[in-house]
């Protein structure tokens, strides 16, 4: 009977109730194509879990502020003491579920969280100037691979720097999409208008 | 009007002129103006009312340190009251008026206050206002709260918008003076991320207002040339508007940039105003020093200023403050004044100098050894009168009078945590302590270096110590040669000649009387006296007050200065607009708005929203024809009872449990077991805090040996995981336990009637086995719907009828809703809100947020068998008090009102029947009501005193603010199938 039913998934930012921010360059849009699994290492296995992390990414598992990215399309952001959130492409999510499941069974505790983050890129010029307005942490220092947990607008976050100065993705819950694009566009567009009013003066 | 008393040079740009009006009248002057400096130069000299005798008040200062020349600026929602016309950048269009007066400027009716003086001395609404006492709030309060003020701020909301931001730096440097210019050089030409905060738009502090040389160039040359060089240097952040008003902790500095305040038609995208909070490894601060004036009899009219100011006004704005001007003083300074102005072409008709020996710097004549003793002029000063050295009197007929007492270091950064400044004989001046916050140096006049090239000096050593210490090795760059001659002053605060008022804080009406009145009545204490006369207080926090009045206090009481000390500097330094502080954080943007997966198929049924913590939920969902909420709200409950209805839960907190510790940690945060809880199966969980009382509840299932998942109520959902953090983290780290929300993973929907199974038995995939046996109440299992797509599924009920919530990843929330309304359609499904909800958890006797109001504990609640007594769980041993389970204690119950018309609400106290109700007789509260549609009358929760024994008897219930009083039946709080029938079908 299931089958007369279909579910089709719908990103947050859909239903045209507000649409990728393209202006003077900067570009700020909703990335759907991310798959998330939080991994929380299990009591005295944190050794177990980072190795094992290390050979799913091909790399070592990022510190506190920081991401890797890693073969395979896999890569991973630190996400607390002993946890990290491994992300990959949306059409490699069951092919990265089966092999947390294989690698991680006893190390460690795993939970999908693809549907529980939006995903949020932006790029442009000089970027850091305008995340002053909205984050405590310096990104003017960001390198690719840097990461930040940080507060946007009330809103927890992880900011990754993807590309010195000009290109980011910020995570955060879900339910806050919306508030948190509204605020990340106002910021683009304020930027903007204040560029201009320092190179008048 | 034109600028008739502008003078030839300065930093204006004559080629573009702008036009201004004030109390509306137009005015002209120029880019780079302020709205003083354009006033003054239209020959306007009348710019205000004293707030407490309305006495007519002209500028006297050329900085945020002015107290008089106060302004309402702009109009309606952007009107801003008490800006000082000294800083107000002058722009096209720009309106400003003069406040505190009425009819006009000119003619203050309230100026009679100016006649009473001897009735309005210090702390006189003290001891005048005593009786009747009921007259103070009603009738005196308003009184003097009218006749005496500041400016009116606008009532509408302010349009503007601002922003709150955070700037990062090896070396802050506040102030762009020689000391702070050349600070900044050099840590930049050592590779240092430099931030130079300056609060005016014009860099360049005091080298804007003196004609000096710095090695062979001017000092405007020398100053062009530094700035050249920083611009270019990518790792300096120049902030000009920018005051730094606050030291903090760890060396962080509260700054406030005034981005278009200047602007007359500002981009709506643009913040008015950021708030910078700024981390620096490093601070220097170079913000100079404000001069002060004397205090002698009626030593504030308008055209008299601070000497200093003059030079300002003249070399920066090319406007001089009359063409006849005299200069009173106590150092060089006053003389440097008289030098500059006979330079400019302007008449300097003397200057008095209260030293015998004092110097004469130019072609003028010099009166030494004599002091001002009184003024005269009604609007504007006409003439001065001087006691001689030889003790002969003689009056000077003169427009202006610059006055210069000396210098007082603007050290306020250097107190704000709580270090006083130390008092200089050198100087006669405060200077910083020697305990500074932490990572602060201080240099120049700032610090009491009042020669140009020792502040030089100081500010490129002080800049190599402060990186030195961060490990950036900085070297000096070419220091100029200047005028390394120190100010010399003798220590002279008023004349004391003379029966009339001599102000100290023009502000704030206070004068040399009010000190000594203060002191007369026993105030010894430099706090005491600010707080009694109101001393330092205001909008220029008597940054040209403070030093006099301590001083004035310290002769009358036989002490020095350094004994005497100055009061606590506390931030802001300079005023912090509201609007600032509160940055987006406003209106629809307090906080930010959470959605649920099903929110836009909501807006498009035409629901009506109600904000449940961030979160937006449908409260109801209105049909065509229904006229009021109760019939919509009605109508999803009945539909709930008789058939199925759909509701978003997805707000309820969720939070994944993992780990081989995960029941034992459970056991301990739950006051109710669940270590024997089954793979399979949910069970209700009630939270305790530590004090015995309930925290929270929700339901825990078990999805495997070491994995559960709980939910939580809507509100408590980042609590309930901190507060499992904590437990975890601090309580029991040796435990295995895995915690993470998932609240934003899952959409989740309660679908509860009995045609729930019905429905969803047509979206689950087979072969999940749905009937009553295989999934009973209470069950929980993971499993596939509509062709595939994971879901979990509990059957659990908060509406008492045989109900599931169904969770599915969220991305998939919007469709399912979808799916559901359509299959639902056979059997009239209706979506529900949170209304809907909530009348059908009281018809069935769930506690909800009404009822877990931090006070209560299971046992008044009727769930106190839920404490185990087989295990220890935070909050178990304080619940079993004896004046908690005493068993004539609160209990919830029900209430029923006996007549079917009358409306119960919730806070209406409950009295026995024919009692007197005061609050002695009070025995509990009603906690929720509403409209039963299933029972057809008003029903409540409530909790009663032995409840639990009085099912059966009337009560009344008082509810004096609404002026209601009804009489309800006390009964079981389970008013819809008590015995569970229904849930378990």
């Amino acid at each position: 009977m299931s089958e007369k039913w279909r579910l089709s998934p719908t990103v947050v930012l859909d239903h045209g109730a507000v649409s990728p921010v393209e202006i003077s360059g900067y570009v700020l849009r909703e990335n759907t194509n991310h798959a998330l699994f939080w991994v929380s290492a299990r009591n005295s296995q944190l050794q177990e879990t980072v190795e094992r992390l290390a050979e799913l990414l091909g790399k070592a598992v990022p510190d506190p502020g920081a991401f890797v990215e890693g073969h395979s399309g896999y890569a991973a952001f630190w996400f607390g003491p002993e946890q990290w959130m491994i992300v990959a492409d949306r059409e490699a999510e069951e092919r990265l579920a089966k092999e947390l499941r294989s690698r991680l069974t006893v190390s460690s505790s795993v939970v999908e969280q693809s549907d529980g983050w939006i995903c949020l890129d932006i790029s442009g010029d000089d970027l850091p100037t305008m995340f002053e307005r909205l984050l405590m942490a310096d990104l003017h220092d960001f390198t690719r691979g840097s990461a930040i947990r940080g507060t946007i607008g009330h809103i927890d976050c992880f900011v990754l720097c993807l590309e010195r100065d000009v290109r980011y993705r910020i995570f955060a819950a879900r339910s806050f999409g919306r508030s948190l694009h509204q605020t990340l566009s106002e910021m683009l567009k304020s930027t903007l208008a204040l560029k201009t009013l320092k190179l008048e003066t | 009007m034109t600028g008739i008393n502008r003078l030839q040079g300065g930093m204006i740009d004559r080629n573009s002129p702008v036009s201004f009006t004030f109390d509306g009248r137009l005015y002209n002057g120029f880019k780079g103006d302020t709205l003083a400096s354009a006033l003054l130069a239209n020959e306007v000299k009348l710019l205000g009312r004293s707030f407490k005798y309305h006495r007519p008040r002209g500028v006297i200062a050329s900085g945020s340190e002015e107290p008089n020349a106060l302004m309402e600026l702009r109009n309606g929602q952007r009107k801003e009251p008490n800006t000082k016309a000294t800083v107000i950048e002058l722009f096209d269009g720009l309106s400003a008026n003069s406040q505190n007066r009425w009819p006009s400027l000119a003619c203050d009716f309230m100026a009679v206050n100016d006649r009473l003086s001897r009735f309005l001395t210090a702390g006189f609404y003290y001891k005048t206002f005593m009786w009747p006492k009921a007259f103070w709030e009603k009738v005196y309060e308003p009184l003097i709260r009218r006749a005496a003020g500041l400016g009116s701020a606008a009532t509408d909301p302010d349009p503007d918008v601002y922003d709150k931001g955070f700037l990062h730096c090896d070396l802050l440097v506040v102030g762009s003076g020689p000391s702070g210019l050349i600070a900044a050089l050099t840590a930049a030409r050592a590779g240092a991320r430099v931030i130079l905060a300056e609060e005016d738009f014009e860099l360049g502090g005091r080298l804007l207002c003196e004609d000096i040389l710095l090695g062979d160039e001017t000092a405007l040359e020398w100053r062009a040339k530094i700035l050249a060089e920083l611009k270019s240097m990518d790792a300096v952040r120049i902030l000009t508007r920018t005051s730094v008003f606050g030291a903090f902790d760890h060396g962080i500095y509260g700054a406030l940039e005034r981005v278009t305040d200047h602007l007359s038609e500002p981009d709506d995208a643009m913040p008015r105003q950021i708030l910078w909070r700024i981390y620096s490894r490093r601070m220097l601060l170079c913000a100079g020093a404000t001069e002060r004036p004397i205090a002698f009899e009626n030593n504030d009219r308008p055209g008299i200023m601070l000497a200093g100011a003059m030079r300002a006004y003249a070399h920066r704005w090319a406007v001089a403050a009359d063409r006849d001007v005299t200069i009173f003083t106590n150092n060089d300074e006053g003389h440097k004044t008289a030098r500059d102005l006979l330079a400019k072409g302007v008449n300097v008709q003397v200057v008095i100098d209260v030293r015998p020996q004092a110097p004469r710097l130019g072609d003028y004549e010099l009166l030494s050894g004599a002091k001002v003793i009184n003024t005269s002029g009604r609007l504007a000063l006409k003439d001065i009168t001087v006691r001689l050295a030889d003790g002969d009197l003689r009056t000077v007929a003169c427009g202006a009078l610059g006055v210069s007492g000396g210098w007082t270091p603007t050290l306020s950064l250097t107190g704000h945590q709580r270090a006083r400044p130390v008092w200089n004989d050198d100087v006669s001046a405060f200077v910083p302590p020697g305990s500074l916050p932490q990572g602060m140096r201080v240099a120049g006049a700032a610090n009491g270096t009042f020669s140009l090239f020792e502040g030089l000096k100081e500010g490129v050593r002080k800049s190599i110590e402060a990186l030195a210490e961060i490990g950036i090795s900085a070297s000096s760059p070419d220091i100029p040669r200047a005028d390394d001659s120190p100010i010399t002053a003798e220590p002279f605060w008023y004349t004391g000649e003379g029966a009339g008022r001599a102000w100290v804080d023009f502000q704030n009406d206070v004068t040399v009387k009010d000190i000594e009145l203060a002191h007369q009545e026993g105030f010894r204490s430099v706090e005491h006296l600010k707080r009694y006369t109101t001393l330092g207080m205001a909008t220029d926090q008597g940054k040209t007050a403070n030093l006099s009045g301590l001083a004035i206090l310290a002769e009358l009481t036989g002490r020095s200065v350094s004994q005497t000390g100055t009061t606590i500097y506390r931030p802001p330094h300079t005023p912090v607009s509201i609007g600032a502080l509160a940055g987006r954080s406003r209106d629809s943007a307090y906080r930010p708005t959470r959605y649920t997966p099903s929110h836009d198929w909501a807006v498009e049924q035409g629901a009506v929203f109600v904000e449940a913590g961030a979160w937006m939920r449908a409260q109801w969902f209105p049909r065509k024809g229904e006229t009021s909420w109760r019939q919509s709200v009605d109508r999803e409950v009945l539909a709930v009872r008789k058939s199925v209805g759909v509701c978003d839960v997805t707000t309820l907190g969720k939070i994944d449990v993992q780990g081989k510790d995960a029941a034992d940690f459970l056991n301990t945060v739950y006051c109710n077991g669940f270590s024997k809880l089954p793979v399979g199966k949910a069970r209700y969980g009630l939270m305790l805090r530590e004090d015995g009382m309930v925290m929270d509840d929700g339901t825990v299932a078990r999805l495997a040996d070491d994995h559960f998942v709980v939910t939580t109520t809507t509100a408590n959902a980042s609590g309930v995981y901190r507060h499992m953090e904590f437990v975890h983290q601090c309580l029991l780290p040796e435990l295995d336990v895995q915690l993470i929300s998932i609240t934003d993973a899952w959409a989740q929907f309660t679908v509860a009637g009995p045609n729930a199974r019905k429905l969803l038995q047509k979206i689950v995939d087979p072969p999940f086995d749905m009937t009553n046996e295989a999934f009973p109440f209470m069950a929980c299992a993971a499993l596939t719907v509509c062709g595939g797509i994971r879901a979990r599924l509990f059957r659990i009920s908060f509406s008492g009828e045989l109900s599931y919530e169904i969770a599915i990843p969220a991305h998939y929330g919007d469709s399912l809703i979808r799916v559901l309304m359509d299959a639902g359609r056979e059997f009239d499904v209706s979506p529900y809100g949170t209304e809907a909800l909530g009348v059908l958890r009281i018809e069935k006797g769930h506690p909800a947020g009404n009822e877990l109001n931090g006070q209560i504990s299971a046992i008044h609640l009727g769930l106190g068998r839920m404490i185990s007594t087989k295990k220890d769980s935070i909050g178990a041993v304080l619940s079993r008090r004896e004046g908690i389970s005493a068993v004539d204690g609160l209990r919830l119950v029900g209430l029923e009102a006996l007549d079917p018309e009358a409306d119960l609400s919730a806070g209406a106290h409950l009295f026995s029947e024919g009692a007197r109700q005061v609050a002695t007789n009070d025995e509990g509260w009603v906690t929720s009501a509403c409209y039963s549609p299933h029972l057809k009358r008003s029903i409540a929760l409530a909790f009663l005193k032995g409840g639990a024994e009085r099912h059966g008897e009337q009560i009344e219930l008082a509810n004096p603010i609404e002026r209601t009083a009804l009489r309800a039946k006390v009964v079981s709080p389970h008013f819809v199938d008590p015995q569970g029938d229904r849930l378990r079908v």
